[in-house]
């Protein structure tokens, strides 16, 4: 019996399907106002298992699967002395991921960032998954930047370097047998002084990302519990914000096993009266043993920033989360 | 007929577990670096990275080059890899504003679509970007990160655990793992 097992264990695993894709964009594109528009892509690659719309504006899913996505966008001003921001969201069949938004400030120093926004994702086959953005004024957009050219010493002109690029999106499926989760928080918090805080994981926000967990125990006072040791990519996404219209400072993210901070998993990132929300992004392997305790902790500059949950958005744009973590099983 | 069944299933395991494995290898990496890195003028420069031990407990079928500078893909198949990268960009004095671009390079070649590009500024002074990528990778690819900046005061920064309760926080984190099962 256990032989079969093994050998259907080993079946299932030289004949799994993989799906996976990469689009990006090398067009400047500007929303809709009030609805927002979806990106478009202009090429792709690597692609497997998955296709494109007519269009250009999704990718359309060959193989049912779970899926971990990331749209990594350059929001940007494209005229001088303004700010404002970019909210950027996932769309599926045609209607937007409850609780996928993003948003990220610029402004007129700085007019040009990188917002990645990741997410898990259960896909049906014909699905058609689409990433949309809209923006605080009609002069911000997403932009592409041509690389300027230099004469090489035989004569011919090549870039100094690849052109920036507008859009990403990557996307593949995620182990048949694996271990993963999603888990968010729907409310604003703000960190303790000096020793920083556990995020707290909202029960009521996890549902909303379709409740994706596998092999992993429910979130408890904001730290998971590992059910299959391995080595695990945690992804998680923070709206980082000033709390008050005067506030500036920053705000730290790092991951925390066993109640222990693991060393350089750190990040950090600023917000401002012009800058006021900010996608803080901290991508880490970990080494999980059954019965690890992995948390997530964060600590600010001061007691005016923290992350917000952004609700009651119009034209039936998804709420933002003040926090969003997908945790994926990779070996 | 059950006892034939399982006589051929004990003699065809180890050929099924041996080209399972061989197909199935997994392959991933991560390091990161501990030192504030600036652009040399026109050209950019390779992120380096550290070569701690925390820093090699996370790597299979992946090897770092001598230099610190990319890795070098020791897996037996050619794959599909997402690779990430996290960098820390910094105004590294007072009053400074400029960009930083990063992309990717495989085999010392840029990679179209790989480059993204941010602004840090005197008030914001600092902030993290992190550019997602899926790339195929043959045995003996070798894949890195390029910056190229606005001006020599503007890098990638690496900062000493800010208290005793946190973390240090790297300029600059490479993840890289195989995401097909070839």
């Amino acid at each position: 019996m256990r032989a079969l097992l093994m050998i259907s264990s080993i079946f299932f695993g030289l004949f799994a399907e993989d799906a996976y894709i990469q689009l990006s964009g090398e067009i400047t594109q500007i929303p809709t106002p009030l609805t927002g528009s979806l990106i478009l892509s202009s090429s792709k690659g690597p692609v497997l298992n998955f296709d494109v719309t007519p269009n250009k504006d999704g990718i359309v899913c060959q193989v049912p699967g779970t899926y971990l996505v990331f749209a990594a966008l350059q929001p940007a001003t494209l005229s001088r002395g303004i700010s404002g921001y970019l909210d950027t969201w996932f769309v599926l069949n045609g209607t937007a991921i409850s609780s996928s938004n993003d948003r990220q400030y610029v402004d007129e120093n700085s007019r040009l960032t990188l917002i990645t926004n990741g997410t898990l994702i259960e896909l049906k086959k014909d699905d058609v998954l689409s990433t949309a953005f809209l923006s605080s004024r009609p002069n911000i957009g997403i932009k592409f930047i041509q690389s300027p050219l230099t004469s090489t010493p035989n004569g011919l002109d090549k870039p100094i370097q690849p052109s920036v690029t507008s859009y990403i999106l990557s996307a593949y499926k995620i182990g048949e047998e694996g271990a993963y989760a999603q888990f968010a928080s729907n409310k604003t918090q703000t960190p303790l002084p000096n020793t920083g805080s556990f995020i707290t994981v909202e029960s009521s926000a996890t549902p909303i990302l379709g409740n994706i967990i596998s092999n992993f125990s429910p979130p408890a006072n904001g730290i998971v519990t590992c059910q299959v040791s391995g080595v695990y990519l945690v992804s998680t996404g923070l709206q980082v914000s000033v709390l008050n219209d005067k506030a500036s400072g920053y705000l730290d993210c790092w991951y925390e096993l066993n109640s222990k901070p693991i060393p350089s998993s750190n990040s950090r990132e600023y917000v401002n009266q012009d800058s006021k929300t900010s996608l803080l992004v901290n991508t880490f392997l970990i080494k999980l043993d059954k019965g690890d305790q992995l948390g997530i902790k964060i600590a600010a500059s001061g007691p005016d920033i923290g992350i917000i949950c952004i609700q009651n958005l119009p034209y039936n744009e998804p709420e933002i989360l003040s926090f969003g973590a997908s945790l994926v099983k990779i070996n | 007929m059950e006892q034939a069944l399982s006589k051929s299933i004990k003699l065809l395991l180890p050929s099924l577990l041996l080209i399972s494995n061989l197909l199935g290898e997994p392959a991933y990496a991560q390091y990161y670096s501990t030192e504030t890195q600036r652009s040399e003028p026109i050209v950019g420069t390779l992120l380096k990275v550290d070569i701690t031990g925390e820093n090699l407990f996370l790597q299979k079928n992946f090897e770092l080059s001598e230099g610190r500078d990319f890795l070098i893909c020791k897996a037996p198949q050619k794959g599909i890899y997402f690779v990430s990268a996290s960098i820390q960009a910094a105004a590294l004095s007072e009053k400074i504003n400029g960009n930083l671009n990063a992309w990717f390079e495989k085999n010392h070649v840029p990679l179209s679509s790989s480059c993204s590009c941010l602004y840090v500024t005197e008030s914001a002074p600092i902030a993290i970007i992190t550019i997602p990528f899926l790339i195929e990778l043959e045995p003996g690819d070798t894949i890195g990160t390029r910056i190229s900046t606005s001006g020599k005061e503007i890098g990638v920064s690496s900062i000493d655990p800010p208290s005793p309760y946190e973390p240090g926080i790297p300029s600059y984190t490479i993840t890289i793992y195989k995401v097909d099962s070839s």
